[in-house]
């Protein structure tokens, strides 16, 4: 939701988002041609144009990052401890019931490398998530030709996440106000109410919605217009610079 | 002259597929141009009455006349009726399916098949008709409850329909709110569009409408002008509704012997003229 809202009041919101998703899916895939030097150059530049150019708080912004730190540090303990055969690679080995584990230069490596390229990937996404609308998203897949029923799934989900919680939030403050969350026991049984009844809503919700979408015209297909953007040929050069530069500094760097 | 009804039902009966008659032989009659109110407590069946009206329900007897013609229910025909006759329904948050409020409002007229330059002129246009035009830009769920419901009637106003049907719009807003959709009726009905609302709120009911229709368990038990069907006493108690303020006043007044002319007042502007 934080993020969502962040969407639609960035400094960025009225950039196409054709630029922006360009930006960031161009800059993605050098993520993944590229190593650790290129990650570490991509996390800084997402940072500074989220930060200083969409005007994200850096304070935000950093928050958001530490997000998938949870997932990375198991999953790069599991890439840096391996079983291994030979004991002379290994840089510090142990010995339980005849397997010996024990962490090597090579998987030191991986692990930095798959380290900084998810984080990499992530502040791209971030990028994206925090300066371009959904609707603006789904804008550009329908001229990219994506099917519309999937589409037309998306628009009706992510408008209808915001009326859900919306509800469960009314029927948790009126079940916390009758005492519903006192205890462990009755918390249960709270929940339990409120996702039944969260149930029920949404089928209903969702029979009215058909109706009130019927008694405007609609056919099967949910026909809208929508925002109108203006290229702007000095981000499309900015975004061509860039990506040059990554790339030239990439290639020399390379081992 | 003779009147011109614009709807009519006509002994319409129906019934949902549980077995509650909603709706037991509705007659009734819609002039056009005109204010009409229903009035009558929650769950009698106006809601029903007004699905009737934009052919989304089909009544299991009786039929609905539109401009004195039995409507048909195919997609071509269907299509006319609903640009002609647009229902506001009671919860924004239900009607809003888009989380833009530019696309929200765009898709009634792309619809009804008009080409792109022409749709942005209809949701300009509704859009500074319900003063939101700075909401453009803002997503859906940023909306408060006014607001929303301010864009739910921009969907309708910019389908541009004959016949604007509202279901309960006073309901859980601010008088202020209240005040402005009851100029911007105003204004409607100045343009020949004929609107019909639905309300329990008997003081907005009786300054508000031209005509009204009492509703009780499906049926309509009472219909008339406002001052006509207020002063009947048998038929308000009938009706589970009161008195609007304004006339018990003028009727205290009546009685003290301090009011001039007969005309029974429709506001306090005229109430203040009455009074000696």
């Amino acid at each position: 939701m934080l993020i969502d809202s962040y969407s639609y009041t960035n400094r960025m919101y009225n950039v196409h988002p054709v630029e922006k998703l360009l930006f960031a899916l161009l800059t993605m895939i050098l993520c993944f041609e590229f190593d650790a030097y290129t990650n570490i150059a991509v996390i800084i530049l997402m940072f500074v144009v989220t930060v200083f150019k969409a005007k994200i708080p850096a304070r935000v912004y950093i928050k958001l990052m530490l997000i998938p730190f949870s997932f990375l540090i198991i999953s790069i303990l599991t890439l840096i401890i391996n079983v291994i055969g030979d004991k002379s690679v290994a840089l510090i080995s142990l010995n339980i019931f005849g397997v010996t584990l024990g962490i090597t230069e090579k998987g030191i490596n991986t692990a930095v490398i798959l380290f900084l390229r998810v984080l990499a990937v992530v502040s791209c996404l971030y990028f994206l998530a925090l300066t371009t609308p959904v609707v603006d998203i789904i804008n550009v897949l329908k001229k990219l030709k994506i099917p519309s029923l999937f589409l037309e799934l998306l628009q009706l989900i992510y408008r209808l996440i915001f009326v859900l919680v919306e509800a469960a939030e009314e029927i948790y403050i009126s079940q916390d106000s009758r005492l519903g969350y006192a205890t462990l026991k009755n918390s249960y049984r709270s929940l339990g109410f409120l996702i039944s009844s969260l149930f029920i809503k949404s089928y209903k919700d969702s029979q009215d919605l058909y109706v009130a979408l019927e008694a405007r015209g609609y056919n099967g297909e949910l026909k809208v217009i929508g925002k109108d953007y203006k290229f702007c040929y000095k981000n499309i050069i900015f975004i061509i610079l860039i990506e040059l530069i990554l790339i030239s500094i990439s290639m020399l760097l390379r081992r | 002259m003779k009147k011109q009804f614009i709807l009519e039902a006509i002994d319409v009966t129906f019934e949902y597929s549980d077995g509650t008659k909603a709706l037991d032989g509705v007659n009734i009659s819609i002039e056009k141009g005109k204010k009409t109110a229903v009035l009558g407590p929650n769950g009698v069946g106006k809601t029903t009455l007004f699905l009737h009206f934009n052919g989304i329900l089909k009544p299991k007897s009786g039929k609905i006349l539109y401009n004195g013609e039995e409507i048909k229910y195919n997609r071509t025909e269907l299509t006319k009726l609903r640009k002609n006759v647009g229902i506001v329904f009671q919860n924004p948050d239900i009607q809003l399916f888009s989380a833009s409020v530019y696309q929200e409002i765009s898709f009634g007229p792309m619809n009804l098949g008009y080409p792109e330059n022409i749709v942005k002129e209809k949701v300009e246009k509704a859009m500074k008709q319900m003063r939101i035009i700075d909401l453009k830009d803002k997503p859906t769920h940023f909306l408060s409850y006014g607001q929303k419901k301010s864009v739910s009637i921009a969907d309708i106003i910019a389908m541009e329909p004959e016949v604007i049907i509202l279901d309960e719009p006073t309901v859980y807003l601010d008088p202020k709110h209240v005040q402005e959709i009851m100029g911007l009726f105003d204004k409607l009905a100045e343009e020949e569009k004929t609107i019909i609302l639905s309300t329990h709120d008997v003081d907005f009911a009786y300054s508000w409408a031209d005509y009204i229709y009492v509703m009780r368990k499906g049926k309509v038990v009472a219909k008339g002008e406002p001052a006509v069907v207020f002063t009947n006493e048998k038929e308000l108690d009938w009706s589970d509704l009161r008195k609007p303020m304004l006339l018990e006043i003028y009727e205290i007044l009546k009685e003290k012997g301090i009011m001039n002319g007969s005309n029974i007042p429709k506001n306090i502007e005229e109430l203040k003229k009455c009074i000696k």
